[in-house]
């Protein structure tokens, strides 16, 4: 032997193996306890053993293991076993009857006789609890943090997978939204060119219209001269051959042409009423109508007693337009009177807040209810038996919308007519 | 040495007629030479086509211009006349059945000297052509030579 010798005076304190093993078990932690013979008689427990099983020794000595141990406790098999057999046993039991769950855990080895065969068993009791609870929790715990994990990386990997779903779909709307958005802008940019493009379209249709409409005054009435003109020259020429029948017929021919003639006239100041540029200016009405009185004597029958009352109020409008719509209404009212009768129109002007009204009242024929919704509807003629085209009213209409303003009339039949014309005041243009 | 004629521009036939028969009951002192066209009013007063004989169509103390004619327009003539210096200061009157505010601008505006309308009932045209004899050919100064002037 290389080691190191125990000293001398080592050797001498040092006690006996047997007295170490006696105090070893008197004062070791560890429970230990040994049984005798077939019946486990205990034949020796230590104080560990006694403060583990809270009994006194004096119980303990000599009586049974089984009757010693907690009911149903498995350890007593081990005990058998290991007598029988004479081979070491470990054991951890979980304690059932124990409010918390404890563990017992046993080391069992044979006490053997002279002839090597086990006499008894020597047996060592420990509380392993708290260390094995704990591990075992721990161990759970671990467990459930792994599953935990796994549950939150997968629940992550899910709502990582949703995002990305809805990135994706936010992206596509995202850009949806810009297609839509550039389309809606080409849209309107497109309906904003075709609107040009149409006003453009509609400006020229209108000056189309317009120059059509020129070239059929100018090439309609070219022939209606002609028509006039030749009867005209035939009746001169030859007057007496053709005798009071074929003058009347040159007559009829003549009178159709000059109908005719009238009628284009009045189409084209529809047309233009309609139309046109009628820009509004304030315009002296008072003037205006005495101007159309007496510039035009030829318009009115020499017997007509047309008079103005007071003086006739400035209006806003459209100075052409408004003659034009005047001359209209003393046209028809010198010429709508009964046979034989004289003719005699009264034209006066009042004043409201915001317009101007001017009435032509006469004595003539009157105008039905029924009629009064007609009249300025174009084509729009209630007698035959007078002379016109149908459009004069309707141009009066026209103008006079256009102008902002408006037309009416008070009638009844064999009473008279009031024509009202309604404008607005100039003043209140000046003002603006 | 007979007096100047009138040249009158009219692509109408009867309207032309209307007036030639007008003319000669007006009894006026002038020949009314008629064209049916606006050029052959540039030939006549160029001396070109069949105009190139000065003597037999010397240049007119009036033109009358009918305004809507096909091809060359009246109002494209009365252009022409104002920037042809031979013929600038030539009196030209309108005559045409167009009272369009538009084609009266034009016509003043391109240095015509009067717009007339025809009348509704040609028996009138007497009337008319007395008037213009009266006025442009009786109490107006015709304007001069224009060749005197070429240098100024």
């Amino acid at each position: 032997m290389n080691g190191v010798e125990p000293t001398s005076s080592s050797t001498e304190q040092w006690p006996e193996l047997s007295s170490l093993c006696a105090s070893f078990l008197e004062h070791t932690p560890l429970a230990m306890a040994t049984v005798e013979g077939g019946d486990h008689r205990v034949r020796y427990v230590n104080p560990a053993f006694c403060e583990l099983t809270g009994k006194g020794r004096e119980e303990l000595i000599g009586r049974p293991f089984a009757e010693i141990l907690p009911a149903k406790d498995s350890c007593l098999e081990l005990v058998d076993r290991v007598y029988r057999t004479g081979e070491p046993e470990n054991r951890i039991e979980p304690d059932c009857s124990a409010p918390d769950s404890l563990y017992w855990s046993y080391t069992i080895w044979p006490v053997r006789g002279a002839d090597e065969r086990p006499v008894g068993i020597m047996l060592q009791v420990t509380e392993t609890t708290k260390f094995h609870q704990r591990s075992a929790e721990m161990s759970e715990a671990l467990m459930l943090g792994v599953v935990h994990q796994h549950e939150l990386t997968e629940a992550a990997e899910t709502l990582n997978a949703q995002l990305q779903i809805e990135i994706t779909e936010r992206k596509r709307a995202e850009l949806a939204l810009q297609g839509a958005h550039a389309k809606l802008q080409v849209s309107a940019d497109n309906l904003e060119n075709t609107v040009v493009e149409r006003t453009a379209r509609l400006l020229i249709s209108i000056q189309e219209l317009e120059s059509v409409s020129y070239s059929i005054a100018h090439d309609m009435r070219a022939p209606l001269r002609a028509m006039q003109g030749f009867a005209t020259i035939l009746e001169q020429e030859c007057h007496d051959k053709i005798g009071a029948r074929g003058r009347d017929y040159l007559r009829r021919i003549s009178d159709a042409a000059t109908r005719m003639d009238q009628l284009i006239q009045d189409i084209l100041n529809f047309s233009h009423m309609a139309h046109g540029e009628l820009p509004l200016r304030p315009v002296n009405t008072h003037s205006l109508v005495r101007g159309i009185v007496e510039a035009y004597p030829d318009l009115w029958p020499a017997s007509a007693d047309i008079e103005i009352q007071g003086t006739l109020l400035p209006a806003l409008g459209n100075e052409t337009a408004l003659g034009q719509c005047v001359a209209n209404l003393l046209g028809n009212a010198v010429k709508f009177v009964a046979p034989g009768v004289k003719p005699r129109v009264r034209v006066w002007a009042e004043q409201t807040d915001h317009c101007v009204r001017l009435f032509f009242q006469d004595n003539g024929i009157g105008i039905s209810r029924r009629g009064q919704e007609k009249i300025f509807g174009i084509f729009q003629r209630l007698r035959a038996d007078y002379k016109g085209t149908g459009i004069g009213l309707a141009i009066v209409k026209k103008a006079m919308e256009r102008m902002g303003g408006k037309v009416d009339v008070e009638s009844e039949v064999g009473q008279g007519s009031t024509f009202r014309l309604e404008l607005q005041r100039a003043d209140l243009k000046e003002r603006d | 040495m007979p007096k100047k004629p009138i040249l009158y521009a009219e692509d109408d036939k009867e309207d032309a007629y209307f007036m030639d028969r007008a003319f000669n009951q007006a009894g006026l002192a002038h020949e009314l030479i008629i064209v049916p066209n606006g050029e052959q009013v540039q030939e006549y007063l160029t001396g070109t086509g069949k105009f190139t004989e000065r003597d037999r169509y010397p240049l007119p103390c009036l033109v009358l211009l009918d305004l809507n004619m096909p091809a060359l327009s009246g109002l494209e003539v009365l252009k022409w006349i104002r920037t042809y210096p031979a013929v600038s200061t030539i009196p030209v009157v309108v005559l045409t059945s167009s009272n369009h505010a538009s084609d009266i601008h034009r016509a003043y505006a391109q240095g015509v000297n009067a717009y007339l309308l025809k009348p509704a009932h040609p028996e009138k045209l007497v009337d008319v052509l007395k008037t213009i004899n009266a006025f442009w050919l009786g109490l107006n100064q015709p304007p001069p030579d224009p060749n005197r002037f070429v240098s100024e």
